[in-house]
């Protein structure tokens, strides 16, 4: 579904991400680990289109994606709940929703609207609510929701346990893991928490200081000397 | 008496909030002053010259000077902003204010430096309420300042393209994200803007009947004054301060007893916000 090529991407003259290269099947979910730095925002910002790429390719759905526009890549299917639970804060919950629902047209959006409060009750609660008054949780959930709105078939979440409660994050991996099995979405997650992220991955890679350190299925990675010495030690 | 210092102070702040609103529109969406806005402000009055002279109509007149300005607008963030976005904020600043200038010489070569009456003669009608007088002309300007604000109310809060344009001025990369091109809604927040000071510009011409190529340097600095008092980038905001400009100069004038300086309001009310209230009436 999509495949990265020899990514490399630069801030200035840092370079961030060097010859970053994998592959993420349909229905499946890629987890990528890597400590603060290691540049795990900037590969799913570049993949989304917020920032530009030096060097290698981004294919999706065997179409090279490499130079188009974010809004141009979600319309084609790509999704992204970015990190620390960014959304659009002057504006209600509600509408945070119909903004992600903006290429969708009426119908499909209450049908949405219903499949995204099932899946977060607490946000149907809180419609009319501004959204920069949510708590931390709530406003992991509606970044995901608002994600989830524009109707993808690759949803990348950028660190969605960060600074959460342990419930709440059992709580949102839970629903990740529903919708990937219920739904076939797949899912690219970069974290951090190594344990829930290796939980419901499928395979996963490590990267840090932007190199590619290992990949594998969890059970490889758990069991890798250097990731175990970085991550669980 | 006072009610027709309310109204007067209601058509200036009508105007105000006109011109003012284009500037928070396009703060809300890039970041940045757009000082040259004042000079399309002129250009609308300009344009609603050249209108009279095709077809002397006042509907006319209006949609003339508000297509060309919101042309001109468009051509603006197109050709001058667009290309240094991502230098300095100061760089924009300084490029607007240039533009501004430019555009002022232009005009003064144009039309000459000369006031120019408006070309129709308007027989105001005045209004009896009870034993107060409201004078046609107010009543007129504050009217359309009204309608113009439904309309633009209604686009921002009512339709799709509204809540991209709150979207893209609240996290630009959030909104992309969600499929919405920000790049059109940019140029589309300054069609908007342009156009209602191309209908500001025209009011004032009727208004004063007089039309010069400084006529925005006033507007220019008094729209910049509403803005920080409103809240950056906040319409609400703008909106209670322009007309809450426009109601106290004309209460000032009308009831100080000393001859008050009318212009010098809008910045000791901007001295005084950043003195205790930096963030503005409605902070985002
Ligand atoms: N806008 C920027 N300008 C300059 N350097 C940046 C910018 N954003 C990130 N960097 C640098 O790029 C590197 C990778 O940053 P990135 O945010 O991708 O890391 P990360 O893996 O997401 O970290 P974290 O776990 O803390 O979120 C870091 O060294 C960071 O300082
Ligand atoms: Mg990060």
């Amino acid at each position: 579904m999509l495949r990265v090529e020899k990514l490399n991407v630069y801030y200035d003259r840092l370079h961030v991400l060097k010859d970053i290269s994998f592959e993420v099947k349909e229905g499946e979910i890629f987890s990528i680990i890597g400590a603060n730095g290691a540049g795990k925002t900037t590969l799913l910002r570049s993949i989304m289109g917020l920032k530009d790429v030096a060097d290698g390719k981004i294919i999706f759905k065997g179409k090279d994606i490499t130079r188009l526009k974010a809004h141009e890549r979600a319309s084609l299917g790509i999704s992204l709940s970015f990190e620390g639970g960014r959304i659009l804060r002057t504006l209600t919950v509600e509408e945070n929703l119909r903004l992600g629902a903006y290429r969708i047209d009426k119908d499909r959006f209450e049908e949405r609207l219903r499949f995204i409060y099932k899946l977060f009750p607490r946000l149907e609660e809180r419609k009319k609510q501004i959204a920069g008054s949510l708590s931390g949780g709530e406003r992991q959930m509606l970044s995901i929701s608002r994600a989830l709105m524009t109707e993808p078939e690759l949803l990348m979440l950028d660190e969605p346990s960060f600074g959460l409660a342990p419930k709440i994050v059992i709580e949102i991996f839970q629903v990740l893991k529903k919708l990937n099995e219920d739904t076939g979405l797949t899912l690219l997650l970069v974290e951090q928490n190594v344990k829930q992220a290796l939980k419901i991955a499928h395979r996963a890679m490590v990267i840090e200081a932007g190199y590619e350190v290992t990949r594998g299925t969890p059970d490889e990675i758990l069991t890798n000397k250097e990731v175990i010495e970085a991550y669980l030690g | 008496m006072f009610l027709q210092q309310v109204i007067n102070g209601f058509a200036s702040g009508g105007i105000y909030t006109l011109v003012a609103l284009g500037l928070t529109l396009v703060y809300g969406v890039l970041k940045i002053l757009h000082i040259a806005h004042a000079g399309i402000y002129a250009l609308g009055a300009y344009l609603a010259l050249i209108a009279y002279r095709i077809y002397p109509n006042i509907y006319f007149a209006f949609a003339f000077a508000m297509v060309g300005t919101a042309i001109g607008g468009y051509l603006v963030q197109k050709y001058l902003y667009w290309p240094i976005l991502d230098k300095p904020r100061i760089v924009p600043l300084i490029a607007s204010i240039g533009l501004f200038l430019a555009l002022e010489e232009l005009y003064r070569l144009i039309w000459g430096p000369y006031v120019i009456p408006f070309p129709q003669k308007f027989h105001w009608k005045s209004y009896n309420l009870g034993h107060i007088r409201l004078p046609g002309s107010d009543l007129f300007v504050f009217a359309l300042s009204l309608f113009f604000l439904f309309i633009l109310y209604w686009i921002v809060n009512r339709t799709k393209v509204g809540l991209a344009m709150r979207a893209v001025s609240d996290d630009k990369e959030v909104a992309e994200a969600s499929g919405i091109d920000s790049k059109w809604i940019i140029a589309l927040s300054f069609i908007i803007g342009s156009a209602l000071a191309g209908a500001a510009g025209l009011m004032v011409g009727v208004y004063y009947n007089s039309i010069y190529p400084t006529m925005g340097d006033v507007p220019a600095y008094k729209s910049l004054a509403i803005i920080v008092v409103g809240g950056m980038g906040s319409i609400e905001g703008t909106v209670i301060a322009g007309f809450g400009l426009g109601l106290l100069e004309a209460l000032l004038i009308g009831y100080l007893p000393f001859a008050f300086p009318r212009d010098a309001l809008a910045f000791i009310a901007m001295i005084i916000f950043l003195l205790i209230k930096p963030e503005g009436l409605f902070s985002r």
